[in-house]
């Protein structure tokens, strides 16, 4: 492959990680963190919530700066896979209000 | 007070202008001695946190900080432009 | 900070940047002048007198809904800031069986002042319009607009962190203004704009993306709850749904509960009331306090029962993080600031606005000195550059034409207030279109300074119409007098814009790797 061509599609790959699957990996761990943070539920919502912009971007800034655009997508995949194993134990043993 | 606060602020950037070597060279002629900038420095942090003070007195510690933030804005932007004048002048022109 | 970051971080922030700039651009500009939408929304409306006392004119509204909806199921009303005239008021019809619910009619709100009657006073969006657009936009869904508006504030966050760790000498470079250096200059002019109020900017942005978070990420809520309705009730709690009793019973007076309520509250104004089955015996008031006293816009309410005036229920205080969200929606929308903060609020949306359009110039005047070929540059740099024209350029003018569509538009005319906005797009598509046709730099120069002089014109243009302007002037209001001279000054910013960039000639440039044609140099100087 042609090194301009594999720059290209590396940089399509980040963005691919960073966009798409960084979005859902953010709201996987916003989930994971809207279960693990104590006290009252509402709240704890409210709080993940928040927290959630700032996490998408240092995500998305992650992914730009990570040494390979392979390292970034299973970083970002792993990132995902821990807030979604996370929820569903959470879930699984607690339940939902 | 409120105009009170922006003022000191303006000197207080001023003042951290000055303990910058290319703005000392620009405004005062002469390389700045490591004392000088370090004067100049907390000269100004302690002008910054004086606007504060000021600020927060007026007008409470929660209007108080948000205001302050846009009055160093509006202040940094004055010394800025002020600055740029006087760096572009011909004489400055080396 | 390995240079391997900071030249991530980069590229990052240069194209997360441009993507979205165009949009962004527009969503800062239309922000920006929001924070005037009460004044702009007078100055739409110039045969309005000033803002009458609240009391009064919430009696007026009641007058008037009982006279033109007793039997809806709600009426809404919201009383008037300092600055307004005329309570704008809306009510929701009663359900008729088998009909689907209407929304949103134009045939169930009205703005009535203190005598009952509605306000005869031009059909306008008013500064409404500039408002629901940055992040409604237009002509679209609107669920489509905030997602995509979403994203670009998304792409802002995103650069501005980027941008940030990019800026190696950010504070070396803190007070750096270096004029009439061609690209230099742009970069530190998009610097400093960024900089200087990077406080603001970062604030915004992410205050707005929480704005709309219940859509961009509802996540956390599907997690602790398996119907988001719980969530609602938990962090909203109200007095209940309000069954009707199919007994009349007269609806107190209402002046003496507004004044019990501000009482309770320490003096704070009234923002909303609602009435819920008005003229029946489970009638209930909830009367809402204004966002203008508190930062956070989770403002505190009092349920009176609509048939004897007694309180039934009274909302406690927001807890932590309901509080904090409500204070950095606050923080966003700016109603609880007083004059002095509120122009803060906009010199530093002029600098964020400034601070995304130089970048966008900078992207071109960058790509300008690597252009192998500078007479035909390739597509994707004509299309930024002709873009740029028709939105930096373009947008402000569109928006001058919005406000003089209010002007010359009839006031009889049906539908008025659309057609003021398919003028602003009109202008907008011409401006486009002439920015992709004109030569760049003439296009560049033209719609500053028609932008200029259209601004210019406006209060003009009221003071030769003699008319209800310089009788408000007269009657000290101050507000539309500042308003004019902001008008006027802006409108000489724009023409010393459109003279800066008439007279740029771009410095000479040292010898080129690859000479330029003697042909082409001809040919470049032409274009300008």
């Amino acid at each position: 492959m042609k090194p301009a061509r594999a720059a290209r599609l590396s940089v399509w790959g980040r963005i691919v990680t960073a966009v798409p699957l960084g979005y859902a990996a953010t709201s996987l761990l916003v989930m994971a963190l809207a279960r693990l943070l104590p006290g009252d539920r509402a709240q704890a919502t409210v709080l993940a919530t928040l927290l959630s912009f700032g996490i998408y971007a240092a995500l998305i800034v992650y992914v730009f700066a990570a040494s390979s655009a392979r390292k970034a997508f299973f970083v970002t995949l792993a990132l995902a896979a821990l807030g979604g194993g996370i929820t569903w134990l959470s879930i699984a043993s607690g339940g939902r209000l | 007070m409120t105009l009170l606060a922006l003022l000191v602020a303006v000197a207080a950037f001023a003042s951290l202008a000055l303990s910058m070597e290319k703005h000392h060279q620009d405004l005062l002629k002469k390389r700045p001695l490591p004392r000088d900038r370090r004067a100049f420095r907390i000269a100004g942090w302690a002008g910054l946190v004086l606007s504060y003070a000021l600020t927060v007195a007026s007008w409470g510690a929660a209007m108080g900080s948000i205001l302050w933030f846009g009055l160093l804005s509006l202040a940094a932007a004055l010394v800025l432009l002020t600055l740029s004048r006087i760096a572009a002048r011909p004489s400055a022109k080396r | 900070m390995s240079a391997g970051f900071r030249q991530s971080q980069s590229s990052l922030h240069t194209w997360s940047g441009l993507i979205v700039g165009w949009v962004l651009f527009t969503i800062f500009l239309m922000g920006t002048v929001s924070y005037w939408r009460e004044d702009i929304n007078r100055w739409m409306r110039p045969e309005l007198a000033g803002a009458e006392r609240p009391e009064q004119v919430v009696a007026g509204a009641v007058a008037y809904l009982r006279d033109k909806a007793p039997d809806a199921k709600n009426w809404f009303i919201s009383v008037p800031g300092k600055h307004e005239a005329g309570a704008s008021l809306f009510w929701q019809p009663r359900p008729v069986e088998g009909q689907p619910p209407r929304r949103g009619r134009r045939d169930t709100q009205a703005l009535v002042g203190a005598d009952g009657q509605p306000l005869h006073a031009r059909d306008t969006r008013g500064g409404e319009f500039f408002y629901r657009f940055h992040f409604d936009l237009h002509y679209v869904p609107v669920i489509w607009a905030r997602w995509f508006v979403g994203f670009c504030a998304m792409a802002m966050l995103v650069a501005i962190i980027s941008g940030v760790i990019t800026h190696k000498k950010i504070f070396k470079d803190f007070f750096t203004f270096r004029r009439e250096k061609g690209q230099r200059t742009w970069l530190d002019g998009h610097n400093a704009t960024a900089v200087l109020a990077l406080p603001f900017h970062l604030m915004i942005t992410y205050t707005g993306l929480v704005t709309l978070m219940t859509l961009y990420m509802p996540w956390a809520a599907v997690a602790n709850y398996s119907q988001t309705d719980k969530l609602f009730d938990a962090l909203f709690p109200s007095a209940g749904e309000v069954v009707r009793a199919e007994k009349p019973a007269p609806l107190v007076d209402l002046v003496p509960l507004m004044r019990d309520a501000r009482a309770r509250w320490g003096g704070r104004e009234i923002g909303t009331i609602r009435v819920a089955e008005p003229g029946d015996a489970a009638a209930r008031v909830t009367i809402t306090a204004s966002q203008t006293d508190s930062i956070s816009v989770r403002t505190p309410s009092i349920a009176y029962s609509g048939a004897t005036g007694r309180v039934i229920w009274q909302s406690d205080g927001a807890q932590s993080a309901a509080e904090a969200a409500g204070v950095m929606i606050g923080l966003h929308a700016g109603r609880y600031a007083p004059d002095l903060l509120r122009w803060l609020y906009f010199l530093s949306g002029i600098g964020g606005t400034v601070m995304v359009g130089s970048g966008l110039v900078l992207w071109t005047v960058k790509r300008r000195e690597k252009l192998p070929d500078p007479i035909r540059p390739h597509f994707g740099f004509r299309l930024v550059e002709r873009l740029n024209i028709g939105f930096v350029a373009g947008l402000p003018l569109a928006m001058t034409g919005y406000l003089w569509a209010n002007r010359l538009l009839p006031v009889e005319m049906e539908g008025r207030a659309d057609w003021e906005i398919h003028a602003m797009f009109l202008v907008w598509g011409a401006a486009l279109l002439a920015g992709f046709l004109r030569p760049a730099k003439r296009a560049w120069v033209e719609q500053f300074a028609l932008t200029g002089a259209a601004l210019i014109a406006l209060p003009l243009h009221d003071l030769a119409g003699g008319r209800e302007l310089i009788g408000a002037g007269m009657a000290g209001d101050m507000r539309m007098v500042a308003m004019n001279l902001t008008l006027l000054v802006l409108g000489g910013a724009f023409l010393l814009m459109a003279q800066k960039v008439h007279r740029y000639r771009p410095k000479a440039k040292r010898a080129r790797k690859v000479p330029k044609a003697p042909e082409a140099q001809a040919m470049l100087e032409a274009a300008e």
